[in-house]
């Protein structure tokens, strides 16, 4: 590091916070807070005077869509939402961050927040806005959401249907009002007319092939963008939609760029060919931040990920709790996670089995008990008639302490991360071998058939319900019953445990929800049913021409306010 | 000859069907195209796509229904993005075909130019300057050198011209909403092209240096020179016309096999072609867009190694094609 | 090779650039004064005299070629320093200091650390041994298959000829990255496994020039004398036919081994190859990808190593062809 560099870069820095104290946002590009909001200002009031008309940005992204249509099984990418989903379709409800929480708040779409009764039946009504309208000028209506409902519940290839299939009816007399009944209670019920789905324009649709003619891009709107084009493997560009009711976008066009290899994004963004990157947290992706380069950036760790060491509980040795809590001993966990993301400011490791944006359900801190702490390590593994063989490695019965690590291969970033949690359970006694697999393998027979010890990937939360039903509820273990699509890819089976996850996952009751989610946190890092990591941070990098609030949202992603934006000359 | 050329082409034929169905039960056996649905509630789902592609029939069966139809024109569709594999073919077929185009007329003028250049000047300075540089070139591994060449040109140039942004550009063909072929589309040609150019360079010009000595020893040379001749007349009117026909041959060859894709010069820098196309596709176990990928390619390989041996039959009287 | 990219291709053309002149005349200039019999020094013993001047002569042939003598020199540096690392590397590859992470080269790390603190001088000569090992490995597989599969061809003619030319033009067709990425999804990617399968992809190219010699050979008058003194065809083959093609086999192998070493790092860049905690030099460069601003020591010294390598094999091929065929050789 020479010193002009450093000299540019306090250079650097100092135009930025003149820019940043010009514009009235709080940019942060030094990263000392653990999570950084960037911007406080809202859209409008002080900062929006100032944001220029005009202009076209250029955005990396980072995967391509197969489709986009977003209740369809090909649409299950995650970018295509941010991008194309959430820029043009409507949606009842916005996540929204308040403090350190995310909680739904009723979109520019309704009027106000829904009645919801839920004796006899649950029923929400939803007030439509009056001039809520799609971008030929229709209004949006109540047969909007019915046809919805009728598409997710009816259609074929559906990606998820979970919550409408609660639906008994949709009641669309009143066009502006949408009375949805339901037959069996649905606690998450605000996810639904949103989500990763957006409400469908039913005269529009209405008796055609719904697949055919969303799949490779549509051109009507009820956001603030329209997509102009979609050139495959290239480009998507997006205009504004200028019947929006809220407001038109200021820019021009916003063009998405498809670098799909994750260097190449930061490559481009570093060459100034794209303004905007949002790269997966790789290694060489901090140590540039770290490193100082120009623009500002972001780091966000109230994800809806949730990086762990996933345990198979039915496997020998990690069947027995005291393994696995001795496992939980031997890590340092700390220290993985500041190798890894110390760049961006992250020391500390989660300290939950659920993604920090579900808080609001469970106990974060219900893993902190665990620290390294090899005496622990020796009381727990000789409680449990382990005694450790000639080369130091945990033995009983002649069989050794031998587990066997996967991942997903290609991913440089885990493959680092095994190779620190191997260094340190080996001090502990633990022999650790690493196999990885290629992605589909792994997700698609490894975990669901059980054929892993322990698995490092995340999990990743769509909408704000509940994660730990799926996860760890002894129902969701793949089996006939379930015909294999359980998520308790981990085989945990604690009866207690079991009700207390129904509660969270049925109840109407948010208090309810929330003590039973705490317990249950509390009896899973009991029993150790697995180990978590880290939060897999959001990173946004951004040049410092972008104007207005560049904020990341954990399910909306980083481009839900881009309507705000404006581009410095 | 035109005996020869048809019955190679009949040869081809079924080389080409026996690739194609090893391919096609190979993929299958191997790659699951259901896989990215797994993380879709409804298990009704993966059964649709079973059905849809036709997974639960046996393999040969399978094939010879894709061949049948795939004879009749109807190429198949995209098992990922459901798209019409002949558009996405195209498409991809046109990127690389420019990266072809320009990296042959680059690579060819070039080492043209410097195995002329050094069989003439045989034992210079510049003839041992660029002896080396084709030893580095040929031993190059291609992915590095396109690493090697970003740091350079994109991020070192920068530093050391004090540039306010890269003189290159190495993302796709062309910056974001634009198609034309205008300086922005030369500037994003650079580096691919050198990059895909580097190794072809260096085998090439020592190809021509050595054909070119063959060439300038051989009789009729002489002879000219003795007739009195000026010796610039006979290297570019005799030497070098002669030397060009095995270069030619061996060109014919390499660029058939070109059409397979650049799949690193693609990679590096985002360009959505064939190489491109045939990685993302063999890791989704999209069969369709496989064998229409190799079809195409075997139908290049096929026609410029036909190509050589006309070539050289025609080129060199003293060569018959039996 | 021209299978895994095209871009490899340039390899290949080399050896048909310098694989004597054109394919038309390919096998018609084996150099018949040297008693091939004796190149190999082991075989030297208890031969007669004569013989032992062919293999000074190629011995001196083979070092009046500076840039050979100087790749051999180096790889047999390189080579022993990469397989005697356990007692000379002074730092422990996997020794990690988490919280140092990546560092310019400097200090007691000459080639600096990588992402987990590790010294990188360490990785890179640990990682030369997979390289290096997966090098030699195909180029010997290849060979023995290649010399097999080409002689049949050649000495037999008729179907298994046939045979050969057919199964050799479907890999010029069937993607050889398809075939590499299947084959290693069903077996698993340990270098072993690697081996086999670029071996099983590379065989044809010595195959062709085997059996292309066998062929030129065959009709010579000493194979009619053994085959009327009534040798079988086994020892026709083995005993004169073989040992006459062996300059071009040599040279084959040499190359071959340049070839595996680029072939494997592609792949790992592709990320086909060498799969974590096992680590090549390809895949080294895999994860320095995104290094082309900053650190770019992680990306600079693997690639320099691989270039080196594969410069100096190239050398030595040359060289060896040369002493082999002095006709090849003329400038």
């Amino acid at each position: 590091m020479t010193k002009s560099r450093w000299l540019r870069v306090l250079a650097l820095l100092l135009g930025l916070s003149m820019i940043a104290a010009a514009c009235g946002d709080d940019d942060d590009s030094a990263g000392e807070d653990e999570t950084t909001e960037t911007t406080e200002a809202e859209g409008g009031g002080e900062g929006e005077g100032e944001v220029a008309e005009g202009g076209d940005l250029v955005i990396g992204a980072e995967q391509e869509p197969d489709c986009v249509d977003w209740i369809s099984s090909c649409a299950g990418s995650s970018w295509g939402f941010w991008m194309m989903g959430n820029t043009t379709m409507p949606r009842a409800f916005d996540p929204v961050l308040e403090g350190e929480e995310y909680t739904y708040e009723p979109s520019i779409l309704l009027e106000g927040e829904p009645e919801l009764e839920t004796d006899p039946k649950q029923v929400v009504t939803y007030q439509i806005a009056e001039d809520a309208v799609w971008s030929d000028g229709e209004p949006i209506t109540s047969t909007d959401f019915k046809y919805t409902w009728e598409q997710i519940t009816t259609g074929e290839d559906i990606y998820d249907t979970t919550g409408y299939a609660n639906i008994e009816s949709v009641d669309d007399s009143d066009p502006k009002v949408a009375v949805v009944t339901f037959s069996e209670p649905y606690a998450g019920w605000e996810g639904l007319f949103g989500g990763g789905f957006g409400i469908y324009p039913a005269h529009l649709l209405e008796g055609q092939d719904r697949n055919a003619t969303m799949a490779n891009g549509y051109d009507f709107s009820g956001g603030p963008w329209m997509i102009e084009s979609w050139d495959k493997g290239v480009e998507v560009v997006l205009v504004p939609n200028e019947n929006y009711w809220g407001d038109v976008p200021k820019l021009d066009s916003v063009t998405f760029r498809f670098v799909t290899d994750t260097a190449a994004e930061f490559q481009a963004y570093q060459a100034g060919e794209v303004s905007m990157i949002y790269p997966q947290p790789q290694l060489d992706v901090i140590d540039a931040i770290e490193a100082g380069i120009e623009g500002s950036s972001s780091y966000s760790a109230n994800t809806g990920n949730l990086e762990a060491l996933w345990l198979n509980n039915s496997k020998f040795p990690l069947d027995s709790k005291a393994v696995r809590q001795a496992l939980a001993y031997s890590l340092d966990r700390d220290a993985v996670v500041e190798a890894l993301f110390g760049g961006i400011g992250i020391t500390e490791a989660s300290q939950s089995l659920s993604p920090p944006i579900l808080s609001q359900f469970n106990d974060t801190e219900s893993f902190a008990g665990y620290t390294l702490d090899l005496e622990k390590v020796d009381e727990l593994m000789t409680g449990d008639g382990w005694t450790k063989n000639g080369s130091g490695i945990w033995e009983k019965d002649g069989q050794a302490a031998d587990i066997e690590f996967i991942t997903t291969a290609g991913n440089a970033r885990r493959e680092l991360t095994q190779q620190v949690v191997q260094e340190q359970a080996r001090e502990a006694g633990f022999n650790i071998t690493i196999n990885n697999q290629e992605a589909g393998t792994f997700f698609g027979e490894t975990l669901p058939n059980g054929d892993f010890q322990m698995g490092l990937f995340a999990q990743v939360a769509t909408t704000l319900d509940p994660l730990a039903p799926n996860l760890f509820h002894s129902e969701n273990i793949p089996s006939e019953a379930n015909q294999f699509s359980g998520l308790n890819w981990y085989r945990v089976n604690i009866p207690e445990v079991d009700p207390l996850l129904d509660t969270l996952q049925n109840s109407l009751d948010d208090d309810e929800r929330r003590e039973a989610g705490i317990e249950a946190d509390g009896i899973l890092a009991e029993n150790a049913v697995s180990i978590p990591l880290d939060p897999l941070p959001n990173i946004m990098l951004w040049s410092d021409d972008i104007q207005g609030p560049v904020e990341d949202n954990a399910l909306l992603g980083p481009f839900h306010k881009m309507h705000l934006w404006g581009l410095a000359s | 000859m035109l005996a020869y050329v048809i019955r190679r082409i009949l040869i081809s034929i079924p080389v080409v069907i026996i690739a194609s169905f090893l391919l096609f039960a190979f993929v299958r056996e191997t790659f699951d195209p259901t896989a990215r649905l797994r993380n879709v509630r409804d298990p009704q789902v993966i059964q649709n796509e079973i059905e849809r592609l036709g997974l639960d029939e046996p393999v040969h069966v399978q094939y010879g229904k894709w061949l049948g139809e795939f004879v009749q024109g109807d190429w198949g569709e995209s098992a990922r993005t459901r798209e019409d594999v002949t558009d996405m073919t195209q498409r991809a077929f046109w990127n690389t075909l420019q990266l072809i185009f320009w990296g042959i007329l680059v690579s060819a003028t070039i080492a043209i130019a410097i195995g002329v250049y050094s069989a003439v000047k045989q034992y210079s300075i510049p003839d041992y300057l660029f002896t080396g540089l084709s030893y580095l070139a040929i031993a190059m591994p291609p992915f590095w050198f396109g690493l090697i060449a970003i740091n350079v040109f994109v991020f070192k140039t920068q530093d050391w011209f004090g540039l306010d942004g890269p003189p290159v550009d190495f993302v796709g063909l062309h910056s974001p909403r634009q198609s034309g072929y205008d300086m922005d589309y030369l500037r994003h040609l650079v580096l691919p092209v050198m990059t895909l150019s580097v190794q072809i360079v260096g085998s090439w010009s020592r190809f021509q240096r050595a054909a070119m000595l063959d060439v300038m020893s051989a009789d009729y040379i002489r002879t000219a020179r003795a007739k009195g001749v000026p010796r610039r007349k006979v290297i570019f009117k005799h030497g070098v016309r002669n030397a060009l026909i095995p270069l030619v041959t061996v060109m014919a060859v390499d660029i058939g096999l070109l059409f397979g894709g650049l799949i690193i010069t693609e990679t590096i820098f985002s360009v959505p072609g064939m190489g491109r196309m045939f990685i993302l596709a063999l890791l989704q176990g999209d069969v369709a867009v496989l064998e229409a990928w190799m079809v195409v390619v075997a139908f290049f390989v096929i026609a410029f190694n036909l190509l050589a041996d006309v070539l050289y039959g025609i080129l060199d009287p003293r060569i018959r094609v039996a | 090779m021209s299978v895994v990219d095209p871009h490899n291709r340039g390899e290949e053309t080399l050896r048909t650039t310098t694989m004597g002149g054109s394919a038309a005349t390919a096998g018609a200039e084996v150099d018949h004064e040297i008693e091939v019999t004796s190149v190999l020094p082991g075989m030297t013993e208890g031969y007669e005299p004569p013989v032992r001047t062919q293999w000074q002569l190629f011995r001196r042939r083979f070092f009046r070629h500076k840039l050979a003598v100087f790749g051999l020199f180096t790889l047999v540096v390189l080579y022993a320093a990469v397989f005697t690392a356990d007692w000379w590397v002074p730092l422990d590859p996997r020794a990690q200091d988490v919280l140092k992470g990546t560092t310019s080269p400097g200090g007691e790390n000459w080639f600096g650390t990588d992402q987990l603190g590790r010294d990188f001088f360490a990785q890179v000569i640990y990682a030369g041994q997979i390289s290096l090992k997966i090098g030699v490995g195909v180029a010997l597989i290849s060979t023995v298959i290649g010399t097999i599969m080409g002689s049949l061809a050649g000495f037999f003619g008729r179907w298994i000829d046939l045979l050969l030319m057919r199964v050799t033009d479907l890999f010029l067709i069937v993607p050889g990255i398809a075939v590499l990425a299947i084959a290693l999804r069903k077996f698993g990617t340990s270098d072993t496994i690697i081996i086999f399968v670029l071996a099983g992809l590379g065989w044809m190219q010595i195959s062709r020039v085997v059996r292309g010699q066998v062929l030129a050979v065959k009709e010579k008058e000493f194979v009619d004398a053994a085959r009327a003194a009534g040798a079988s065809n086994f020892r026709i083959i083995t005993r004169h036919i073989l040992p006459n093609c062996i300059g071009p086999i040599v040279v084959n192998a040499t190359l071959a081994v340049a070839f595996a070493i680029v072939a494997e790092s592609t792949l790992s860049f592709l990320g086909f190859g060498v799969q974590k905690p096992e680590t090549s030099w390809g895949n080294l460069l895999f994860d320095a990808k995104g290094n082309v601003q900053f650190d770019t020591h992680l990306l600079y010294f693997p690639g320099l190593f691989i270039l080196l390598t594969v410069l100096c094999i190239n050398f030595v091929g040359d060289g060896l062809r040369d002493a082999l065929d002095p006709q090849s050789g003329r400038d």
